[in-house]
């Protein structure tokens, strides 16, 4: 069910919660939104261990403040992680010295403990998921996007920006896509330079290593 | 209803000044109140397109800065009613300027206008969010390359981020021979990857370039391809159905063709 688009939404997830800033969410209400969050669910917050979620919107130095200030220490929470689609908001926020993107589950740090990640939307350049376990995107990823996993990644649309699956070193993951339009993939530690003129240039492919190579292959249902 | 639209791209020149000064002058032709809002401070240019660089005696920055009042900084244009300029400083940086500052000003500006332009500097940082800040609404400048359509998406992110909302796009500067013979990205491949909503395409026209040197923007007088087009999307600016123009519209052959045929003239 899609969330509303002018809220914060709150939702456990297992024995965390997960705090949604709906991105329709004007600038000016994010903060009132926080204070009345910060409010009503005082009691939920406080000692409990919370994703924050901004989906694609910027995270600046004031957003930054105001969450800390609104909600984070009155409510006496933990925070987990945040999560931006925003590139440079991923930078700014580790450059401060916190933890972005989903967090590992509570059966231990090992990636296959990583919940898939789950994207309904496309990626415009600049933005950017990082995940450690395989990636789910239903929507297009544009030129100048980037998605870096852990595990396997799965494009359900046009694929024209970055994908590194495996990129601790895992060979073995595979990039399956739709629609397959990008110049570059990088599989574990192999890098695969694609050529336009190829009979699979913008269908379905599977994307793989074998051996040395990276190998593409069409395929159909 | 005033409203305060931006006018932005992410790369450098794609057209925004000169769709700013042409929409400008097309509103305000149409009887509109509207200022256009030099926002590229350092780097100014549409005094120039507008023709009115030799009449600035104060600048954005100036009333920022508490040098001058807001209207003291405006220039009138003498040729048409309504058209207003806010001039950036050409002596100073980006950062003379904070976001909060500029949304004052377009705050205040509102009062007095139908319509406020920002003219964007190209790029992401501090001037493009300075040029931002104030706006409700945004209007991206294309051309149909595939650097100048990365760098919109970019751009495009980033005003959703901003909550900017409509986010509507322009591609500038189409070739229509390029694009039949299938050597330029067509409007629909344009669109297929930026997914926004579409309000003009103004076709390459050399009128452009003589225009912005005289002065003289060219929904002023012009009757050219790129001024049908710019007319267009002002009209769409304030609500009306106005049809795409054909590619084969987006020539001054096309057009001209269609003018004789419509006289009962041959060829």
């Amino acid at each position: 069910m899609p969330l509303p688009e002018d809220e914060i939404i709150l939702k456990s997830n297992g024995s965390d919660l997960r705090l949604v800033v709906a991105e329709g969410l004007s600038r000016q209400r994010v903060d009132d939104e926080l204070v009345r969050v910060a409010e009503e669910a005082e009691n939920v917050l406080k000692g409990s261990r919370v994703v924050l979620d901004f989906q694609g919107r910027v995270v600046d130095e004031a957003l930054l403040q105001s969450v800390l200030n609104r909600l984070v220490w009155p409510t006496g929470m933990r925070l987990l992680s945040w999560i931006t689609l925003d590139g440079a908001s991923q930078n700014f926020l580790r450059r401060s010295g916190f933890t972005v993107g989903e967090p590992p589950t509570e059966r231990g740090n090992r990636p296959k403990a990583c919940r898939p990640f789950l994207l309904f939307r496309s990626l415009r350049s600049g933005q950017r998921v990082e995940h450690e376990g395989d990636v789910v995107i239903v929507g297009h990823v544009n030129d100048g996007a980037e998605v870096f996993a852990l595990g396997h990644v799965f494009v359900w649309g046009r694929l024209q920006g970055l994908v590194h699956a495996g990129y601790e070193g895992d060979d073995g993951a595979r990039v399956v896509v739709a629609h397959m339009e990008a110049l570059q993939v990088r599989i574990g530690r192999r890098v695969g330079y694609m050529d336009r003129g190829a009979a699979w240039w913008g269908h379905p492919v599977v994307i793989s290593v074998d051996g040395e190579s990276v190998l593409v292959d069409a395929f159909s249902l | 209803m005033e409203r305060v639209i931006v006018l932005t791209s992410g790369k450098g020149g794609v057209g925004k000044t000169t769709t700013t000064a042409n929409l400008a002058m097309a509103l305000a032709r149409a009887g509109h109140k509207v200022v256009a809002i030099d926002a590229d401070i350092g780097l100014r240019n549409l005094d120039v397109v507008l023709g009115l660089e030799n009449r600035i005696v104060y600048s954005l920055v100036d009333v920022v800065d508490g040098a001058c009042r807001l209207k003291q900084a405006l220039v009138k244009d003498k040729r048409v009613e309504n058209l207003f300029l806010l001039p950036a400083a050409q002596t100073r940086t980006k950062d003379a300027v904070r976001p909060d500052q500029m949304k004052a000003l377009c705050d205040e500006l509102r009062a007095d206008f139908d319509f406020v332009l920002v003219d964007s500097p190209a790029g992401i940082e501090g001037g493009f969010q300075n040029a931002a800040s104030g706006a409700d609404e945004a209007l991206v400048v294309t051309t149909p390359d595939m650097s100048a359509v990365r760098d919109a998406d970019r751009i495009i992110g980033m005003l959703e981020s901003l909550d900017k909302h409509p986010i509507r796009l322009i591609v500038n500067r189409l070739r229509p021979n390029m694009v039949r013979e299938g050597n330029m990205l067509d409007v629909s491949d344009v669109l297929d990857i930026l997914a926004i909503d579409l309000i003009g395409v103004v076709p390459e026209d050399d009128n452009v370039v003589t225009s912005t040197n005289k002065g003289e923007p060219l929904t002023l007088n012009s009757i050219s391809p790129a001024a049908r087009a710019f007319d267009n999307i002002s009209r769409r600016l304030v609500g009306e159905e106005v049809p795409f123009l054909e590619v084969d519209d987006m020539t001054s052959g096309g057009f001209m063709a269609r003018i004789r045929r419509a006289l009962g003239l041959k060829g």
